[in-house]
């Protein structure tokens, strides 16, 4: 698919301020009917999954409890709470209806297309910090990436002193 | 230091009473205690043990210093001036794809300190750097700032003293600051961050060479040499960094002559009609006041705290009304981008090597100071994956694992202070209505960069990203820059030492220019800032040297 047909494709996924104002009302009708709780955690699972998934660097996000850290990242305010519903909300419409129901092909597009969109775009700002939370989360326990085979906890070892000499102006 | 902390309560008399426990006050505490002067030593703030220092723990990486109550000054911050266009180059980048903030006004992000016993020396990366003779004189070379009332010279041997009480790390020479001895450790090997950024800069015509740092090449005096892990900002767990609480509380404690108090906090010094304090008044943590006589009183709060304390003590010590004038901060700038080679940048002392090559103040056509630049990777907090995830790392999925494994090293930055000059906007004041659980008014930090702070900032940025850009990373992923937020690790200069008593707070002791037995011993009194140099050792240095001058006045020499 050409370039171009790419972009136009992903700008109608690109959620506008107005677009974000449309899809608030679902948000708060779905937090309202109260079956949402359990959809909106199955899609965030889904959510940080795709975005790190079980693979052979490491397990799938959500089984290192890296939900329940993207909700008290959103826990703040009101405002924060409504853009993780929203971003729940959009994430399922943008699936065709279940974001979790998707296969993880069709998630990962999903997500792709809000992972280019434009800096500049609300739910772009949303999805970083989102994406930020599970990160830092994730790639934050010493455990899990020395196993990835990166440093882990720098102390009590340490690292072995630097060898080479001084050189040019700075030798001694 | 659980064990090493007094816990009896505060005395009723004393020869000398410190207040403020960082890197002026623990010098003067043990400059004093072993010559035989009984000191007490309070501060507002707790102490820490190595086990607080969560550098091994799972989530070490996103951890902090471990700030807990009374670790932290409230103050507020008033920096509000107008973003313009013609210092684009000053605006920050945010990681990814070089983000600019919509921020239209200055904000004021933070002034990084610590309260307790160690001071702000807890928590800082470890530079150790004497000022150049040319700084002691700014007013007569440039017209800028004031002059210190006393020279490089004069500092030298108190400079040496406080370098060998550190074991201090650093090279053989430091172009410009001659030295009457040598460092007491060698200086550290450079890290492969240290070296491609060195090969950058020889690319310009310019050099990095090894820094004078605070933690131990090799073992001094009991404290282990550094094991590299890239982590002086969080607390060193093992004791090499040589933080004020180590290098000198702890042996003026073994003297035997000074007690130190933590969550101890000064509110009042009584004044008598002779010009001298007669008393002062300390609340301890569970609320008590305690009444205390000393001989000489020394303020060593630091440059925010010590004139909070003066201007709320009725303006005690303020005869001058230069007390929280002549505020100077860390004017600053860091850039980073990715490396095409594996450094292992995590790897190392942080900033261990050092370029003076525009230290000199007369360096900057046109805009007088000097600057200092450094490799910037632990600073900027690339010290493990998980900044490196949320910042340099786009993408996400198995591909992006594997992405950010080979990326993981590769972070390298330049980050530089400049010399700030005072200015009238630039002051510290009480707050008009937040006060402490004392009831004292807060500090509020008044700062404003005057276009001639911004010259220098603009060029010395430049030039950074030159150096950054010659050493083979690509482009500019992230800048930061204090200009769009004041961001302070440096606070000097708001009880400046002088001769003048109309124009100074100071005598060139540190004395009181008024009342006889009140000294300050912190960067307070610094009446320039230097090029970026980190004030400890200059505090350090100063404090040492004030020691000697109470000790002479005691005696009756003075």
């Amino acid at each position: 698919m050409p370039e171009t047909a790419n972009r136009s494709r992903r700008d109608g996924f690109r959620l506008t301020r107005r677009k974000l104002l449309l899809l608030a009302p679902a948000a708060i009708v779905s937090g309202f009917l109260g079956f949402s709780t359990l959809r909106m955690e199955n899609t965030l699972e889904a959510f940080v999954d795709t975005l790190l998934p079980s693979d052979e660097f490491g397990p799938a996000a959500s089984t290192t409890g890296a939900v329940k850290v993207l909700q008290a990242a959103f826990s703040g305010t009101l405002l924060r709470r409504m853009e993780l519903r929203i971003l729940t909300v959009w994430l399922d419409i943008a699936a065709g209806g279940s974001f979790s129901g998707a296969d993880p092909a069709a998630r990962f597009q999903v997500v792709d297309r809000l992972d280019r969109q434009s800096e500049h775009t609300t739910s772009w700002r949303i999805y970083r910090r989102a994406r930020t939370s599970v990160m830092t989360h994730y790639f934050g326990s010493a455990q899990r990436v020395l196993a990835m085979g990166l440093p882990g906890a720098p102390q009590p070892d340490g690292y072995e002193a630097p060898q080479l000499p001084w050189v040019g102006a700075g030798r001694d | 230091m659980t064990d090493r902390v007094a816990k009896h309560t505060l005395p009723r008399t004393t020869d000398v009473l410190i207040i403020g426990a960082g890197a002026g006050g623990a010098a003067a505490a043990w400059a004093l205690a072993s010559r035989g002067v009984k000191v007490v030593l309070v501060d507002a703030g707790p102490e820490f043990t190595a086990d607080e220092y969560k550098v091994s723990d799972d989530d070490w990486e996103m951890q902090g210093f471990p700030h807990k109550p009374g670790s932290q000054g409230r103050h507020e911050i008033f920096a509000g001036q107008e973003l313009l266009d013609r210092w684009s180059g000053l605006r920050n980048l945010y990681a990814p794809r070089q983000r600019r903030s919509s921020r239209t006004h200055r904000g004021g992000r933070d002034y990084a300190h610590v309260r307790g016993i160690g001071g702000t020396t807890l928590h800082f990366t470890g530079w150790l750097h004497r000022l150049r003779p040319e700084a002691f004189e700014m007013d007569t070379r440039f017209g800028v700032a004031a002059d210190w009332p006393l020279s490089y010279a004069e500092l030298e041997p108190y400079y040496l003293q406080a370098e060998q009480m550190i074991g201090v790390a650093g090279p053989a020479t430091v172009a410009g600051k001659p030295r009457s001895g040598p460092f007491p450790t060698p200086a550290h090997r450079p890290s492969m961050l240290s070296q491609a950024i060195g090969k950058g800069a020889e690319k310009l015509g310019m050099s990095f060479v090894p820094n004078s740092v605070a933690a131990p090449s090799t073992q001094y005096q009991g404290r282990p040499a550094c094991n590299y892990c890239g982590c002086c900002h969080k607390g060193c767990p093992r004791g090499d960094k040589g933080s004020a609480e180590l290098t000198f509380v702890q042996p003026a404690q073994e003297t035997g002559d000074c007690q130190v108090f933590p969550l101890h906090t000064l509110i009042e010094l009584m004044s008598g009609n002779n010009d001298e304090v007669t008393s002062a008044v300390v609340v301890d943590g569970a609320g008590t006041r305690h009444s205390i006589v000393a001989k000489h009183y020394v303020l060593a709060a630091g440059a925010i705290e010590t004139p909070r304390l003066l201007l709320a003590m009725d303006g005690l010590g303020n005869e001058s009304g230069q007390v929280g004038r002549n505020f100077m901060e860390t004017l600053s700038s860091s850039v980073t981008g990715l490396h095409p080679d594996q450094l292992g940048s995590h790897r190392g002392y942080p900033e261990d090597s050092i370029c003076w090559d525009l230290s000199d103040p007369a360096s900057i056509a046109g805009s007088p100071g000097g600057v200092l630049l450094v490799p910037v990777a632990a600073s900027t907090h690339y010290l493990g994956p998980a900044r490196y995830a949320a910042r340099l790392v786009e993408g996400f999925g198995t591909g992006f694992k594997r992405q950010l494994i080979e990326t993981f090293g590769k972070a390298a930055g330049v980050g530089l202070i400049c010399e700030n000059l005072p200015n009238p906007k630039s002051f510290v004041s009480l707050s008009e209505d937040a006060v402490d659980d004392n009831g004292m008014a807060i500090a509020r930090i008044n700062s404003f960069l005057p276009d001639l702070e911004l010259e220098r900032l603009a060029f010395a940025t430049a030039r950074a990203e030159e150096i950054l850009i010659a050493s083979g990373v690509p482009e500019v992923l992230e800048r930061v820059t204090t200009y769009e937020q004041f961001s302070s690790t440096h606070v000097m200069g708001t009880c400046r030492m002088g001769t003048d008593p109309e124009k100074s707070v100071v005598n060139s002791s540190q004395r009181s220019h008024r009342w006889s037995n009140l000294w300050i011993s912190d960067a307070s009194v610094f009446p320039s800032s230097g090029g970026g140099e980190g004030p400890s050792l200059t505090v350090h240095a100063l404090s040492l040297r004030m020691a000697d001058a109470i000790i002479a006045q005691a005696n009756g020499a003075v």
